[in-house]
């Protein structure tokens, strides 16, 4: 039985008005309990859109995977690419955008968002590839991977790009 | 004429209004590099597996894998590596059992005797350890075997002698 699961939230961006609105947007991707067996993709991905030179997008971008994709040759993939501005709670360049808060001066600036890749208990049994990524400049990227990719010539990838 | 000018007008007030609207809107970016942390636990154990972290110099967490053989964890060489197996104390080795011997020839630890031909000596049965011991001369002590014989039968009950 082969599959292919493809989550994918898009943030497309406007340049005016809809940019706070957008930026502050929670871009969310969960999986759970799927593309078990044999030969199964699962894609999860929050792609940000074009990013205008003065507005913060970006915003948090999270992908949650859970016992997904075990069994043999399955390929997990767990991504959230592309550009754009996002703050952390507590920042402080624009208020009210980017990620909800940012009235707290002296908080962390992170133009390229919050990124979260999160899989666990997946990936386990012979031949599974977990790929996670985070490519978002100057984000906060963090990739967590747990219980996963136990068993046999399985590989787990993650990578945080600039 | 007139389309050239309107157009024109229109050019330049998209100009003017997007400059506005960039000065506007432009905000103080106090640039900060990002952060990336990676966090890796409970995998990748097993046989042949691959974990392998690539990025920028960011900082990854493990704990708990690549158990098992041939298992590899390939690091990007800007990652700083933070293994929690490695900083956390070590559980205390399980002290050994001490060697069950008992010293001393008048040692009164037996309960029962027993000849045996093959060791041709005598056997000297524990209630407490449920083991056959031998005495050893040279050191003496009593030591259990290695190769224990049966476990020796429970008495059977003295007769009833009925009354007369």
């Amino acid at each position: 039985m082969k599959n292919l699961l493809l989550a994918a939230g898009v943030a497309v961006l406007g340049l005016f008005a809809s940019a706070s609105t957008a930026s502050a947007q929670h871009n969310r991707n969960v999986i759970g309990n799927s593309g078990n067996g044999i030969n199964n993709t699962i894609v999860a991905q929050n792609r940000g859109g074009l990013s205008g030179p003065f507005v913060p997008v970006g915003g948090r971008n999270t992908n949650v995977i859970s016992n997904s994709g075990n069994g043999i040759g399955n390929t997990i993939v767990a991504s959230n690419s592309g550009g754009g501005f996002g703050i952390l709670p507590g920042g402080c360049y624009f208020p009210g955008g980017g990620y909800p808060g940012g009235s707290f001066p002296g908080g962390p600036v992170f133009p390229g968002g919050v990124n979260v890749n999160v899989v666990t208990n997946s990936g386990n049994g012979v031949g599974n590839t977990i790929l996670t990524g985070n490519s978002r400049p100057g984000g906060l990227n963090i990739n967590v991977v747990t219980n996963s990719g136990n068993g046999v010539g399985n590989v787990i990838s993650t990578r945080n790009g600039r | 004429m007139f389309s050239f000018t309107l157009r024109a007008g229109l050019c330049a007030l998209a100009a003017v209004g997007g400059a506005a609207l960039a000065s506007a809107q432009t905000p103080t970016i106090v640039r900060t590099p990002g952060g990336s942390t990676t966090v890796i636990t409970n995998s990748g154990n097993g046989v042949g597996n691959r974990i392998v972290v690539s990025g920028t110099g960011g900082t990854t967490i493990v704990k708990n894998v690549r158990n098992g053989i041939g298992n590899r964890l390939i690091l990007d060489p800007d990652e700083v590596l933070i293994d929690i197996d490695g900083l956390l104390p070590q559980p205390a080795a399980k002290p050994q059992a001490k060697p069950l011997v008992y010293s001393g020839k008048a040692n009164a630890f037996w309960s029962k005797k027993q000849f045996n031909d093959e060791l041709d000596c005598n056997l000297y049965w524990s209630d407490t350890d449920r083991l056959w011991f031998r005495y050893y001369a040279d050191d003496d002590q009593y030591r259990p075997l290695k190769v224990q014989p049966a476990t020796p039968k429970a008495d059977p009950p003295a007769p009833v002698v009925p009354d007369r």
